[in-house]
């Protein structure tokens, strides 16, 4: 569904990606994993449109969409939610979910009901302004405001961070819900436990490259994931 | 007592027109983070082309033509303000240019306008037609005129408008998500750069209508007349919190009352001094202004 072919990405002069390369497969979820500054989120911002690589391709259901506009990318299935959550805070629940459906001409009601049966708290939140909510409740809200757009391939980057232990499993728990109901999912996180047990595949960044990719289960039990992202 | 009352109702009709421009102000920083320097030159185009469709019309007076003259001004100014946006900022904003360069080409902009009306109005003040015809009313010894009485009206109503279009239509929805976190509101589709041109429209809209309501206020126009009242409408934005279209719209009040009540009780050659007087001290004592929130700058 998703093909990174060989991208290089640069900030100045500095390269943030060297020569990665990944495949995502239709209805799977896939694990970016890696360390601080490893290039997870660089990687995504390449995918959705925020960054254009220097080198390399980006194949999205066979179309390259190395150079499309972000926009165009939404409107074929792509839909991000950044890292820190970023709901508009000022403006409402409801606005926000709005917001999500910007692209869509019809079935925006549909989609709502949708996603207040995977997060009925958002129901009961509807007109207060999103800043009033929770960290856990702005997490649910940013990844609904992502499925308003009617993603295909979902991105999402660090969805767990800053979130209490058991809310952590919560998130988890939806987005395995979402990647049932039909929606790909690329995930980048630094939680690596969390993260391959709720994977089909991963793969391993450092330092901008990627140094291992498979099946979840298999980078389970390797040693040297063990010992240096799973805590021994 | 009477003479403070007066004074009150004179500011009105000034801080109304402040208000009306600030706003143009405000919305564009907020979804650009740029002061736009060339929007007091849009208000003084919407003057000027009130003047000239005054001039064609046969019947200057009738509710019609009052009506065509400040339509046709707020059209005009608003095509102006699409193009400025169009040709000069679009490309410096796609290349995330720093917003110097935005600054400088906004600089820029002001002076074409400002020496185009020039080269084709000539600098000598140009009387402007009495379009509508004045009245005076009395409340006990207080005088207000029916021009003051309109430009208030008119101002209150246009802000109301204006306050639906932001609240409750998509595109507003879509312009106040901009300008609190444009790249997320990108992630979702949101097609920015036909936010940006929505916003310039609409700040130049209300500034060509300010435009024509001095022009019956003063009553007489020139091609630089933007500059002063466009500097001050800017120091309402910054007074009451720039981004904030609420902040603006009391900035702008309390401003124009300020002016009157001091060129009142101490000089009229102190009126333009005060307005750059509260500039420096809102910069020095609260540069949030009075309804802006503190920004932490994002690195």
């Amino acid at each position: 569904m998703l093909r990174v072919e060989e991208i290089e990405v640069f900030y100045d002069s500095i390269q943030a990606l060297r020569n990665v390369s990944f495949e995502v497969k239709e209805g799977e979820i896939f694990a970016l994993l890696g360390a601080n500054g490893a290039g997870k989120t660089t990687t995504l911002k390449t995918i959705s449109g925020l960054i254009i690589p220097r080198r390399g391709r980006i194949y999205f259901q066979e179309e390259d969409i190395t150079f499309l506009p972000i926009q165009e990318r939404v409107k074929r299935g792509i839909s991000q939610v950044p890292e820190g959550r970023r709901v508009f805070s000022k403006l409402t629940v409801e606005e926000n979910l709005l917001l999500g459906g910007y692209i869509r001409e019809r079935g925006i009601k549909k989609n709502l009901e949708a996603v207040f049966s995977l997060f009925p708290i958002l129901k009961e939140r509807l007109h207060q302004p999103a800043g009033t909510l929770s960290g856990g409740e702005q997490q649910m809200l940013s990844i609904a405001r992502a499925l308003m757009t009617e993603p295909r391939l979902l991105l999402l980057d660090e969805p767990s961070l800053g979130l209490a232990p058991l809310l952590v499993r919560d998130i988890f728990h939806y987005i395995k819900e979402i990647n049932e109901e039909g929606v790909t999912i690329l995930l980048v996180e630094q939680n690596a436990h969390m993260a391959l047990q709720i994977a089909n595949r991963a793969a391993l960044l450092q330092r901008g490259e990627v140094v291992l990719q498979g099946k979840a289960e298999d980078l389970r039990d390797m040693e040297s994931i063990k010992s240096a992202y799973l805590g021994g | 007592m009477n003479l403070f009352l007066q004074q009150l109702i004179n500011g009105l009709a000034w801080g109304g027109i402040y208000a009306l421009i600030a706003i143009g102000y405000t919305m564009v920083y907020g979804v650009m983070q740029l002061i736009n320097f060339a929007h007091g030159d849009v208000f003084m185009v919407g003057a000027f082309v009130g003047l000239v469709i005054a001039q064609l019309l046969p019947d200057k007076t009738s509710p019609l033509s009052v009506f065509l003259v400040f339509l046709s001004a707020m059209f005009f100014s608003t095509l102006l303000g699409i193009l400025i946006e169009r040709l000069g900022y679009r490309s410096l904003w796609r290349k995330n240019a720093p917003r110097l360069s935005l600054l400088i080409v906004a600089v820029a902009i002001s002076l074409l306008l400002e020496n185009s009306g020039l080269l084709l109005f000539g600098a000598a003040p140009r009387s402007f037609p009495e379009i509508i015809p004045s009245k005076s009313y009395f409340v006990g010894s207080i005088i207000f005129t029916n021009l003051q009485l309109i430009i208030i009206l008119s101002c209150l109503l246009l802000m109301g408008i204006l306050h639906l279009i932001v609240m409750h239509t998509k595109m507003g929805r879509a312009m106040r998500a901009v300008a609190e976190d444009s790249e997320m509101s990108a992630l979702l589709g949101v097609p920015r750069e036909r936010v940006l041109s929505f916003t310039f429209a609409l700040g130049s809209a209300l500034a060509g209508i300010a435009g024509v309501m001095v022009a019956l206020y003063a009553p007489q126009i020139n091609p630089l007349m933007g500059l002063l009242p466009g500097l001050k409408a800017f120091i309402a934005a910054v007074l009451g919190g720039i981004g904030s279209i609420p902040g603006a719209m009391v900035g702008g009040f309390v401003l124009g009352e300020a002016e009157t009540l001091v060129s009142a009780y101490l000089s009229s050659s102190y009126r333009d001094l005060l307005a750059f007087l509260v500039l420096i001290l809102v910069l020095l004592l609260r540069p949030q202004g009075l309804l802006g929130k503190g920004v932490v700058e994002k690195l």
